[in-house]
């Protein structure tokens, strides 16, 4: 099917065509890169007749055979949600940098680069592809937090750039040895002739490694806050949304289905490490006094789930990472954007200066107040049906011990409520008195981000009906023991 | 022998010393720009005969060179990217006096190289290695300032030293197996067995080899050369000899003569030469302040990288020579682009820091560069990926993955250096521009040549995904 090579060809098209926009006029730069995000999102959308969103399998165009084929595109259920996830937060992005002056077309560009790379991640049936997406990701965002971040930004973008690199490339030296030795870069084959491996485990960890970077897993999460904080707000919303979920992907495309037994073996260090993050995250989110850098931290408990919940691995365990990386990926975004609109206005992000929003900018108060009952966990919202089979099923295969985790759950509601109260209620601060409330061109990606998170919380089997079958076949190959 | 095939073996190096001479005669009537136009000329010639005789598999010509195949590609790769870098110094050459000399030496410097990377012969590669080095000399100095004029006698200096390992070496196996040179004729009158004299001669000529390439720990005359020589020059001089040294190396030591070794020797020599090139050119890197001498020991490093390859032997070779064209390409940029840097502003002070913003003013420019620093750095979509990934790849194959670890963790180590770059050019503003009110001039003829080259690296990396494997590695096929 063209319509899957699409997915990268359409954002790599934008890319020049906003660059080629941008030196006519300025302002037409953003209109063709949303115009570029959007025909993504109608690519996806046009594959819903091949049955993507039920789970079925969706081939890209092959090469001849005769070539080793590298290039070699495909579509099934675990990617097809988080590439409804990229095509849903592309034209959020896009809309949410509408204001950026500063060389906008190459910004925007980036972003549509961003793209490109991040759904060449998920789309790769080539372990090879596979990585050059992976690399690639890099590079947009090392320049969007460079160049256009905050005061911080060279040393953010540098951290960010050495830390992820870093587990990437161990993660190659993994890669290299899987397909030097099983000789075959598919990542089906290599994953049919697996028991060639002859030291899996240290395969496995070389894997992993590079994919707990990015999800990232305590204790490898500390070039988050600084890369979330400094970023601008499109990178963050991408960031959070997408390049995060790249990790757990990551896991479960490649790590865990390549070396099954030792994953098993090894799964309670996942556990423990999801079970740290879940504290540790929301227990640094409730004592953060930079309203991102909570958002921030607030990542590191939600992937501290997705963990406890790969740990577990069964199929209703993974369906839970699943969950929380979804419902995470329109959560954050929506956090970030929201709080990029304030600092927008009063170029601070200082929670101690903000008070009594509610009353000034009513409609931003209330897209807060909603984010963060979505991001704690809210019946009805996103966020619970996730976290909440993660819990049954870390249960289910923990046993008590999962308990430990569970004040993170209390912690999540004390850091999101402590936000809503600090900045929407209170004392009106008195500084920002002719503040703006959210216009209609700002509300456009908040009430999208909303609309999903509501559909999502109230209708999860959309998501577990697309993954169903392959998370079926993932627990019977961790089944198999070998 | 035929005529068509001699013509073919020796026709690039003919075609390089060619321009060179005519670029000599030329510059006496000091028409410099035809004088570098000679030598380009010379060089793409040379070019385009070689790869118009890769095809068919290696065979010896005049019992001093192989050629078809992969030689004949390798030999290419040296003139192509010789001309180029040489074309880029268009500019610089054609205003300095006797610049038709300079381009005239890159010239024969180039076909020394191209010749070192074919020869059958211990003596045709000694003679190959001097004439590289003597050019090299030369091009360091023409920068006639005292730290180049240092830099100059430090290189003569080591470089004796090296040639006197490499004479005894020699004079070793001459004094065992006598009467002749070549390759074919040693290996075949020194059968398997291997003593303590082949051995020694073995370690002799190693290490004279690890001198001219500036492998740690015999980098120290490449740091202070790269350094303070005029940097269009500097780029002929760095990647090219390497490219050549790294390809006769592996004929040398796993192919030929030294094949009768055990390959441990191989491994532990040249694998620990690599580990150290490795760790010491990342390290180094991160210290420094100045552009040039960062890409010196970028130079160290890229050497360890190579070095793994000819640890591994003859089935690392392909690999290797693709991780050294890379090299080559992205070094030649990078030292283009520092002397297009300085016509842009006359004002630079030569280190890191003193590029900020000049990414944003030379648009072109800076793109291209960072091109060829994720290149150096190994990311993909760039043929620096592909050197190390199918480098890396044979050590695991071959069950030393933890020479790839090594590798892939000094990769990660140099992004702090070439990332400083990047840093600089993007992310800060420049400070104290002059404010002299004529606009400064502009090295077109480098910029475009440095974009140019930094194409050539996204092609090679790009290529790769869509068509498959067999382009690239069909080219360099040593078999």
């Amino acid at each position: 099917m063209i319509a899957v090579e699409l997915l990268i060809l359409i954002p790599l098209a934008g890319v020049l065509a906003c660059l080629l926009a941008g030196r006519v006029a300025p302002g037409y730069a953003r209109v063709v890169a949303l115009v570029a995000t959007v025909g993504f999102a109608v690519a996806l959308a046009s594959l819903a007749g091949e049955g993507i969103f039920s789970g079925e399998p969706v081939q890209g165009l092959r090469v001849a055979q005769e070539q080793v084929p590298l290039w070699d595109l495909r579509i099934d259920g675990l990617s097809a949600p988080l590439l409804a996830l990229t095509a849903l937060l592309g034209p959020v992005a896009i809309l949410a940098s509408w204001n950026v002056e500063e060389r906008a077309a190459v910004h925007h560009s980036l972003l549509l680069g961003l793209q490109a790379a991040v759904a060449g991640v998920f789309l790769a049936a080539d372990v090879v592809l596979f990585y050059v997406f992976w690399e690639a990701v890099l590079i947009p965002m090392y320049f969007l937090i460079g160049v256009w971040g905050h005061e911080d930004r060279r040393h953010a973008a540098m951290k960010f750039f050495v830390y992820t690199f870093a587990g990437s490339a161990l993660m190659l030296v993994g890669i290299l040895i899987s397909v030097f030795t099983i000789g075959a870069t598919q990542i089906d084959s290599l994953i049919a002739g697996r028991v060639a491996l002859g030291e899996p485990m240290l395969v496995f960890w070389l894997l992993a490694i590079g994919m707990l970077v990015k999800l990232p897993a305590f204790p490898l999460h500390t070039w988050l806050p600084d890369a979330h904080v400094e970023a601008p707000t499109a990178g963050s919303i991408l960031l959070a949304g997408v390049l995060l979920k790249m990790g757990g992907y990551g896991l479960m495309r490649l790590a865990i289905p390549m070396t099954p037994a030792s994953f098993a073996e090894v799964s309670w260090v996942f556990a423990v490490l999801g079970g740290i993050g879940i504290v540790y995250g929301a227990a640094v989110a409730l004592v953060q006094a930079d309203l991102k850098r909570l958002v921030a931290y607030s990542s590191v408990a939600h992937m501290g789930f997705v963990l406890l919940a790969l740990s577990t691995g069964t199929e209703r365990g993974f369906s839970a990472a699943m969950l929380v990386m979804v419902s995470h990926g329109v959560v954050a975004p929506l956090l970030f954007l929201l709080v990029g609109q304030l600092y927008d206005r009063t170029h601070t992000r200082e929670i101690a200066r903000f008070g009594g929003l509610g009353t000034l900018t009513p409609r931003w108060g209330a897209a807060l107040s909603f984010a963060a009952l979505a991001s704690l966990g809210l019946p009805g919202l996103s966020g619970f049906p996730g976290e909440f089979l993660t819990v049954i099923e870390g249960f289910g295969a923990w046993s008590w011990p999962v308990a430990f985790a569970m004040p993170g759950v209390v912690l999540a509601a004390a850091y999101n409520l402590r936000a809503v109260r600090e900045v929407v209620h209170g004392e009106v601060a008195g500084e920002w008195a002719g503040i703006k409330d959210l216009t209609a061109g700002d509300l456009l990606p908040v009430l999208f981000l909303a609309a999903a998170i509501i559909v999502l919380g109230v209708w999860p089997r959309l998501v577990i009906e697309m993954t169903g079958d392959v998370f079926a076949a993932l627990a019977a190959i961790i089944g198999t023991g070998v | 022998m035929t005529g068509v095939s001699l013509f073919v073996a020796f026709g690039p190096h003919i075609a390089c010393v060619a321009g060179a001479a005519l670029a000599v005669a030329l510059d006496a009537f000091d028409r410099r720009p035809l004088a570098v136009l000679a030598v380009v000329a010379g060089m793409t010639a040379g070019a385009v005969v070689a790869f118009w005789s890769t095809g068919g598999s290696p065979s010896i010509s005049g019992d001093v060179v192989l050629s078809g195949s992969g030689f004949s590609a390798a030999v290419g790769i040296i003139c192509g990217i010789g001309a180029l870098v040489v074309l880029g110094g268009w500019r610089p050459l054609t205003r300095t006096p006797s610049g038709g000399g300079l381009a005239a030496l890159a010239a024969v410097l180039v076909a020394a190289a191209a010749a070192v990377a074919v020869a059958v012969d211990l003596l045709v590669v000694l003679i190959g290695l001097e004439a590289m080095a003597l050019c090299a000399y030369a091009l360091v100095w023409s920068a006639r300032t005292p730290s180049a004029t240092e830099a100059a006698v430090k290189y003569f200096v080591q470089g004796a030293v090296a040639t006197g390992l490499y004479v005894l070496g020699l004079a070793i196996l001459f004094g065992l197996y006598g009467s002749s040179t070549s390759y074919v004729w040693v290996r075949g009158v020194m059968g398997t067995e291997a003593g303590p004299p082949v051995t020694t001669a073995f370690v002799l000529i190693g290490v004279a080899f690890a001198y001219k390439i500036g492998a740690f720990p015999f980098h120290s005359w490449a740091l202070d050369a790269f350094e303070s020589a005029p940097p269009h020059l500097a780029a002929v001089m760095a990647g090219v000899p390497k490219l050549a040294a790294v390809v006769a190396m592996i004929v040398l030591f796993s192919r030929s003569v030294f094949a009768g070794l055990s390959p441990d020797y191989q491994l532990w020599v040249f694998g620990s030469l690599a580990i150290l090139s490795m760790v010491f050119g990342a390290a180094g890197g991160l210290q420094q302040r100045s552009y040039t001498r960062m890409l010196a020991y970028s130079g160290v490093a890229q050497v360890g990288y190579a070095l793994v390859g000819v640890a591994l032997g003859a089935i690392a070779m392909t690999s290797a020579a693709i991780l050294l064209t890379a090299y080559a390409l992205a070094s030649g940029a990078a030292f283009l682009a520092a002397g297009a840097f300085r016509t842009a502003r006359p004002e630079w002070d030569g280190t890191i820091a003193g590029l900020a913003g000049l990414g944003r003013e030379r648009r072109l420019l800076g793109a291209s560069m960072a091109v060829a620093l994720f290149s150096l750095i190994g990311m993909p979509l760039t043929a620096g990926f592909w050197g190390k990934f199918l480098l890396f790849g044979v050590a695991v194959t071959a069950g030393y993955w933890w020479l790839a670890l090594v590798g892939v963790i000094a990769s990660v180590v140099s992004f702090g250096y070439y990332g400083a770059v990047l840093k600089s050019l993007y992310f800060e503003t420049p400070v104290g521009t002059a404010v002299s009110g004529e606009e400064p001039a502009v090295d077109r003829g480098a910029e475009m040549v440095v974009a140019v080259l930094a194409v050539a690296l996204l092609a090679i990396g790009i290529v790769p995904i869509l068509a498959g494997f067999r382009l690239l590695l069909g080219v360099l096929t040593f078999a």
